[in-house]
């Protein structure tokens, strides 16, 4: 009788924990593309963004349990990998190791059917201005056209995940294409 | 036009970042994640630290407490047995009210050690009194060599102060007696005859010629 407590609160345990990594794996399932997008928003490598969002998700189930409201996690999880991959840039640009430069081919490695190679070419530096003026932004409105700009994400959602309201977001977003549109139009200027 | 303008832009951006942010993680991203996942130790509950932690702390404290105590106890502590007086309330007043206390004994040899009672003061009476004995520290004092004249003379002015008969004396030889010396008394001062002073009378010259 004295031995079957224990063992009765080590199953429990076992239980709650086996709880636990089931919950954990089915928000790792529904949320990995997003955290990778996220990082990718960020530092436009591949290989970096995915060493990013494993990282922010293997602190996620550090702290899982602590997470009282469960329905919060991919808004955290966001904020986390978003967070993880600044730090990330940062080191990288302190390091010197790659610049950070957008690589168009790095998601579409097959050259689009149909154009021709002055095309491509234009795409590409319309591609380069573009995410050099998003690097000029501040950071909450880089962080509101990265989400809104991941497919799938309306205003109601990229409220949820800043949790932010979203008048908010709404406002931010008009800011940034406002500041974008000027700093496109003089990259622009500038480079012809 | 220039609305539209604005408006295409838009729709350029939106496209265009959309287009870029149209990436997918490589198909054994999520297998990686678990893997990394099951070799994370077990996530700890707050309670659990705890119950490692509060043990520790406590013995630290605890040390630290034995350390503090240690530092502080004094070098050598004299115990003496019980004063034969009984022992009432601890003397707590003020030194312009002291109550009259025993000689402190002074030893004259070398390698003196002067034994000082000090009086125990203390803010908790009660503490005080359940304690049957009086700790009594004793310091050593460098020798000092005193000749038997004085130290009989500083007895004796010690156990006058006490008695408050001080008599100031002019005659040292009269610190002997007990009472006021007749012979001491002040003498009338004798009379003292003005001073005459002649004025200087030139011997048989001119003034100012050397004599």
């Amino acid at each position: 009788m004295e031995c079957a407590e224990p063992r009765v609160a080590s199953l429990m345990r076992v239980e709650e924990k086996d709880d636990l990594v089931r919950e954990f794996e089915a928000r790792l399932v529904e949320s990995s593309t997003l955290a990778f997008r996220v990082a990718y928003g960020v530092l436009r490598h591949r290989e970096d963004a995915e060493d990013v969002a494993q990282e922010a998700f293997a602190k996620a189930y550090r702290s899982f349990r602590q997470l009282r409201d469960r329905d919060r996690f991919r808004a955290w999880l966001v904020r986390m990998t978003w967070r993880m991959a600044i730090d990330r840039m940062r080191t990288n640009r302190r390091r010197g190791a790659h610049e950070v430069t957008v690589d168009p081919g790095d998601n579409n490695p097959e050259p689009q059917s149909g154009r021709t190679p002055e095309q491509t070419a234009e795409a590409e530096e319309r591609s380069v201005h573009l995410w050099r003026a998003i690097d000029a932004l501040p950071e909450k409105l880089r962080v509101v056209t990265v989400l809104a700009a991941i497919e799938g994400h309306d205003m109601a959602e990229v409220s949820r995940l800043l949790e932010v309201p979203e008048g908010t977001v709404k406002w931010r977003l008009f800011a940034a294409r406002k500041e974008l549109q000027e700093k496109l139009q003089w990259l622009t200027r500038t480079t012809r | 036009m220039a609305d539209e303008n604005h408006t295409m832009n838009d729709q350029s951006i939106d496209r265009a970042l959309r287009e870029a942010l149209d990436v997918s993680p490589s198909p054994d991203f999520v297998a990686r994640v678990r893997t990394r996942i099951a070799n994370e130790p077990a996530s700890r509950s707050v309670w659990s630290r705890w119950a490692v932690w509060t043990p520790v702390a406590a013995g630290a404290l605890a040390a630290a407490i034995a350390l503090a105590v240690w530092v502080a106890k004094p070098a050598r502590e004299v115990r003496l047995p019980a004063p034969s007086v009984a022992e009432g309330k601890p003397d707590t007043t003020a030194a312009t009210n002291v109550p009259r206390q025993p000689v402190p004994t002074v030893r004259l040899k070398p390698d003196t050690t002067i034994v000082t009672k000090i009086p125990v003061v203390s803010a908790f009476p009660s503490l005080a009194l359940g304690t049957s004995r009086r700790t009594v520290v004793a310091r050593k004092e460098p020798e000092i060599l005193i000749s038997q004249s004085e130290s009989a003379a500083l007895r004796r002015l010690i156990a006058r102060a006490s008695e408050a008969q001080i008599v100031v004396n002019d005659s040292p030889l009269s610190a002997s007696d007990s009472g006021p010396d007749p012979s001491a008394a002040v003498q009338p001062l004798p009379e003292i005859q003005p001073l005459k002073i002649d004025p200087i009378v030139p011997v048989d010259g001119q003034e100012g010629v050397r004599q």
